[in-house]
C-alpha cells in the first residue's frame, strides 16, 4: 500500500504549516492528484483521518482535485492533454512522437485552510 | 467564531525521497557507476534476466547488484554464485525508495563497480514513481502476463528507457501478441527502446547486453573494455 508513505508525507506537511501559521485547526486540506499517480482516493482519505487523530488536522475535510496528463512535444512545444484510457504520446499538433510529461505525474498538496 | 484563512503550500509529495534519489546519483556519476533500476511484476523474470547476464556480461565490466525483496532472501540466493558486491534489501513495502538505496549504497565500495543493478520488488505500480537515483529505469514484460499491460500500467512505461519482453520461448503456448504489446507500449511512451528476449533459453541475450553497453558508454566518457 503506497498510500501509506504519501499520506504520512501530506500528514507532516500539513502539520509543519499549520504550526508555522498558528493554526488551532485545520478545516480543509486540497490535494491535487495527477492523472497518471496510481493511488487510491478513498485510501489517502481514510489513512489521513486515521494519521490526523489527536493532531490540529483532527475532523479536517480532504479534497482531491485531478490534474489531467499533459505532454509538450519537442518538435513543435505545443501541449496537449492524453486522456489515460486513450493513452496516446504523439503531438496532436504536428504527429511528432518527440514528447515529455509535463504535468499529471505526481501529487501535491495544494493548500490548507486553517483557523 | 475565528477567521478561516487559506494558506498556499504547492509542495509535491514524495519530494523529500526526490532530493535523496539526487544525491545518490551525484554519488554513482562521482564513482563513475551507472545504475540500473530493474522493474516489473513478481515472476516476470528478474533474476533469472540478472542470471544469463551475469554468465554473458563481459568480463571488464564490474556489475554489482542491490537486491530487493519484501522478507526472504530467495533471489539473493540465486545471484550469490556469481562472487559479485550483491546488498540484499529487505523492504517491508512495495517499493524501494531513495533512502533504502542510499544505505545500500553505503555497503558497496562504488569504485569498484561499473554497472549496479537494482532489482526492484516485483510491482507494476509502487515503483514507477519513486525516483531511487538510477541512471535508467528498465521495466521487464513477460509473455504470460498479456500484451495489454501497458495501456493498464501507463506509468510504469512512461518512466522507463527500455522495456525487455521476456519469456518468449512461451508465446507460442499463450495468446500473446507480440506486436500489438509493442504498439501499445510505444503508444505510452514513443521513445522506449524494446527487446525481446527468453532469459531461459538465452535467445536475444545479445540485443540486451548491447542495450547495457549502449547505456554505460553514453554515461561514461571512456567505454569499460
Amino acid at each position: 500500500m503506497h498510500e501509506l508513505s504519501a499520506a504520512q508525507s501530506i500528514m507532516d506537511a500539513v502539520l509543519e504549516h499549520a504550526r508555522r501559521n498558528d493554526a488551532v485547526r485545520v478545516v480543509r486540506v486540497h490535494l491535487l492528484k495527477g492523472g497518471l499517480c496510481d493511488y487510491v482516493d478513498e485510501t489517502i482519505v481514510w489513512l489521513l483521518n486515521m494519521l490526523s487523530e489527536q493532531t490540529v488536522a483532527c475532523g479536517a475535510q480532504i479534497d482531491i482535485a485531478p490534474v489531467p496528463i499533459v505532454f509538450q512535444c519537442s518538435e513543435c512545444e505545443a501541449e496537449f492533454i492524453v486522456e489515460r484510457d486513450r493513452f496516446e504520446a504523439r503531438c496532436t499538433a504536428c504527429h511528432s512522437s518527440n514528447v515529455k510529461l509535463t504535468r499529471g505525474g505526481e501529487l501535491y498538496l495544494e493548500s490548507i485552510e486553517i483557523e | 467564531m475565528s477567521e478561516i484563512k487559506t494558506i498556499r503550500i504547492m509542495e509535491k509529495i514524495g519530494g523529500a525521497n526526490d532530493l535523496i534519489a539526487g544525491e545518490n546519483c551525484q554519488r554513482l556519476d562521482q564513482a563513475g557507476v551507472v545504475m540500473i533500476n530493474l522493474m516489473s511484476s513478481p515472476g516476470a523474470g528478474k533474476t533469472t534476466l540478472l542470471e544469463r547476464t551475469f554468465e554473458r556480461l563481459d568480463s571488464g565490466i564490474r556489475a554489482a547488484v542491490i537486491e530487493g525483496d519484501v522478507e526472504t532472501s530467495h533471489d539473493a540466493e540465486r545471484l550469490k554464485r556469481f562472487g559479485l558486491p550483491l546488498v540484499q534489501v529487505n523492504a517491508p513495502a512495495c517499493y524501494l525508495s531513495a533512502p533504502m538505496i542510499a544505505k545500500a549504497l553505503d555497503q558497496l565500495d562504488l569504485s569498484g563497480i561499473d554497472l549496479l543493478f537494482i532489482e526492484n520488488i516485483g510491482n507494476l505500480i509502487c515503483p514507477a514513481s519513486a525516483k531511487t537515483g538510477e541512471h535508467h529505469k528498465i521495466m521487464l514484460l513477460s509473455v504470460t502476463e498479456g500484451h495489454e499491460k501497458p495501456l493498464k500500467y501507463p506509468r510504469m512505461f512512461v518512466e522507463c528507457d527500455a522495456l525487455i519482453i521476456n519469456k518468449l520461448d512461451l508465446a507460442p503456448h499463450t495468446n500473446f501478441d507480440l506486436q500489438l504489446a509493442k504498439t501499445n507500449a510505444l503508444r505510452i511512451n514513443p521513445a522506449l527502446r524494446i527487446i525481446e528476449l527468453s532469459a531461459t533459453t538465452g535467445e536475444g541475450m545479445d540485443g540486451w547486453l548491447t542495450c547495457l553497453r549502449d547505456m554505460l558508454r553514453s554515461h561514461k566518457p571512456e567505454p569499460a573494455i
